[in-house]
């Protein structure tokens, strides 16, 4: 098994909840904290409170948006290896490139379908 | 021979010689006369009668109470052709009667006075070559004193001005002309002599140019007269006087001040160097024109000109704001809205899973809400691409267009299969374009022909291409006649459309089906529009209903065709 901690940061409780769900349905043997702030996400990092080995990261967020956040774990020797995935509601092309340039693994707009999401997931956490 | 010593004739050893006249006077019947057979004339008038005949100066000599006449060979041709001549021996009023009447008494006075008189170039019209002639004389009389001490003859010398004085005239005339020419030219003209620029010839033209009269300007050093002049024209004035070359000024600035009151305007100037007689410039002649009207209309004219480049820049640049803020507008509107639908879609997915077994009714409910979601997510999506058309247009690159049709029909594949449809296209252009705008453009052209279809009829898709020449290119005005472009045609079979709706079809949201029966958001056209525009190109269809539809586009081999303009 290759990721056992899994961090999402969303600032959506309702996306929250469906990424959840969709993550039960996979049926996959991992333990999931859910962070409604890429700051708070950061600083837990920082001080050793929180341990990641996969991140999904929304973009969109108050105070520090995804890809600052991505930057700012980039710039740490450590962290950098954490992968981190960019779920998004933008379908954005220029987004996507941004993204991967600041180091992103992948990045997958939001799907409308619950089906797909469960199928994003099974993909990522094989 | 001995010429001092007389000769047989001895009464006519004083005419002896004398050519034509001395041989008239001697064979002259001189008894007939009242002065009587040369024998018995006086020793005066044979000395002064010597000297008449043997001079080569003209002469004429009237002797006697009668004034009798005696002229030399060099007087002769005077008398000219058909005329007085030979008057010799005759009487001077017989002679001379149409002049008689201002000679008269110009003899008599000499004769009684004994005082000589001297005329200069004296108008004496008289009788020759068969009319009476314009002939202007300097002569002179002198008083002829006889043996007694008596004046008793008048002796003339005088020779013809005529030519003179009809030069004269001529050059009095043309200088007149020539006065009247600077007088009464509605150009102002004055002429400059020497260094201190003294006023020789000024016209009024040149006087109300200046607000000064003639009377003052005349004689004077110009720029005492109007000395606000002197910063500003003194030195072309010296240097066409030292150089000798012309200058040539147009709409040049002036003012003078006419009573304390500043007066200006604009002249064309021309500077010629004035020449004195051997040919050395020691002035200078000025021609000014007024142009100041034109120069004002002019300056207005481009003042308004540029008011209006203001004005459109200004519009322009509001346009350009507004339009960007609608596109960001629509981007933040398309984005936002996404988010709220795509959660009731995942949502009634959750509740359907949830609910395991349901009724009819409530299975009916759930699609209908699932298919109303699905629909307004595509909705958005389409706004949101059409809305980023304009965001990634500075990624243009070289696009191969056979490569984006390969890659639509790999995407379409499925699609295709299931149709029995045939995507054929050949001999596709390399264009400078956005790439991802390439792809949208041809997959919504190739959508299109995939969705519109004849039932019961396999599909049929072609994509042509070919450069537009030189009169293909007439044919489109909206197109840069300077730049290279490819008229790409995508043909189908499918149910076609009325011609009337050729234009509407590019608007957006415009839809010529109903959705149960075609699905799709109106903006699949709209959007390739917009994409077209973008490029600098156009597109347009043409079809007739069940016959088919081809899509015409006309795209530029270059943007950099279009490097002022701020669209790509």
């Amino acid at each position: 098994m290759l990721y056992q901690n899994i961090l999402l940061i969303d600032d959506d409780e309702d996306d929250q909840e469906i990424f959840l769900t969709a993550l039960e349905t996979t049926r996959k043997p991992v333990r999931c904290t859910v962070l409604d702030s890429a700051r708070k996400a950061l600083n837990q990092i920082h001080r050793g409170e929180l341990e990641a080995d996969l991140i999904f990261l929304d973009l969109n967020m108050p105070l520090m948006n995804g890809q600052q956040f991505l930057a700012e774990i980039k710039k740490d020797e450590k962290l950098r290896k954490i992968p981190i995935i960019i779920l998004s509601t933008s379908s954005n092309a220029a987004t996507a490139m941004q993204v991967k340039q600041l180091g992103a693994c992948h990045f997958f707009t939001k799907p409308d379908r619950f089906e797909d999401l469960v199928a994003i997931l099974d993909e990522v956490l094989v | 021979m001995d010429l001092r010593r007389p000769k047989d004739n001895q009464f006519f050893h004083f005419i002896q010689g004398g050519g034509e006249m001395g041989a008239l006077t001697r064979s002259f019947d001189w008894s007939q006369t009242p002065i009587g057979p040369p024998e018995q004339w006086q020793q005066s008038l044979r000395t002064t009668l010597g000297i008449v005949l043997h001079s080569a100066f003209p002469m004429f000599l009237f002797w006697g109470e009668d004034l009798i006449c005696f002229y030399n060979d060099a007087f002769r041709p005077s008398l000219g052709a058909e005329g007085k001549h030979p008057a010799l021996g005759k009487k001077g009023e017989e002679v001379w009667p149409e002049i008689w009447d201002f000679i008269g008494p110009l003899l008599s006075k000499v004769m009684t006075s004994g005082e000589p008189v001297w005329f200069e170039d004296e108008l004496v019209p008289f009788f020759r070559n068969g009319r009476i002639e314009d002939i202007y004389w300097t002569f002179s009389y002198s008083p002829v004193y006889d043996d007694s001490g008596q004046v008793n003859g008048v002796f003339v010398t005088c020779t013809e001005t005529t030519q003179k004085v009809m030069i004269f005239n001529r050059l009095q005339e043309s200088e007149r002309r020539f006065q009247n020419l600077v007088a009464e030219a509605t150009v102002g003209i004055i002429v400059l002599i020497g260094k201190d620029m003294i006023v020789e010839i000024v016209n009024d033209a040149y006087g109300q140019l200046v607000g000064r009269s003639r009377e003052e300007l005349l004689g004077k050093p110009l720029f005492s007269v109007i000395p606000e002049t002197e910063p500003d024209f003194r030195n072309v004035l010296e240097e066409v006087r030292t150089t000798g070359e012309p200058i040539h000024l147009s709409e040049h600035p002036y003012f003078v001040l006419v009573n304390g009151e500043r007066k200006e305007g604009f002249l064309n100037l021309v500077y010629q160097p004035y020449r004195d007689d051997d040919g050395k410039v020691h002035g200078v002649m000025i021609l000014c024109h007024d142009v100041t009207p034109q120069v004002v209309a002019k300056l207005k004219m481009e003042e308004i000109v540029a008011e209006r480049t203001r004005e459109l820049a200004a519009a322009n640049r509001h346009l350009q704001r507004s339009n960007a803020e609608l596109a960001q507008f629509a981007y933040i509107a398309s984005h936002d809205l996404q988010e709220p639908v795509r959660k009731v879609a995942t949502f009634t997915q959750l509740l359907e899973a949830e609910l395991g077994g349901t009724t009819d009714r409530q299975r009916s409910y759930l699609d209908k809400i699932k298919n109303a979601s699905s629909r307004m997510l595509l909705l958005i999506r389409d706004v949101l691409t059409f809305s980023q058309l304009a965001r990634d247009s500075d990624l243009v690159t070289q696009v191969d267009l056979g490569v984006v049709l390969d890659n639509i029909v790999d995407d379409l594949e499925l699609l295709i299969d299931q149709k029995h449809a045939s995507v054929a296209y050949e001999g596709l252009p390399v264009v400078e374009a956005v790439p991802l705008q390439m792809a949208q453009l041809f997959g919504n052209l190739i959508s299109n022909a995939l969705k519109f279809t004849k039932s019961g009829v396999d599909p049929v898709i072609t994509v042509s291409a070919e450069k537009l020449d030189k009169a293909g290119l007439k044919s489109y005005p909206m197109l840069d006649a300077r730049c290279a472009y490819h008229h790409l045609q995508v043909s189908d079979n499918g149910i076609g459309f009325e011609q009337l709706y050729a234009e509407q079809i590019f608007e957006i949201f415009q839809r010529l089906h109903g959705k149960k029966d075609f699905e799709g958001t109106g903006i699949g056209l709209a959007m390739c529009k917009k994409i077209l525009q973008n490029h600098h190109g156009h597109i347009y269809a043409t079809s007739s209903e069940g016959q088919g539809a081809t899509f015409h586009i006309l795209i530029p081999e270059n943007q950099a065709c279009f490097a002022d303009s701020s669209t790509i």
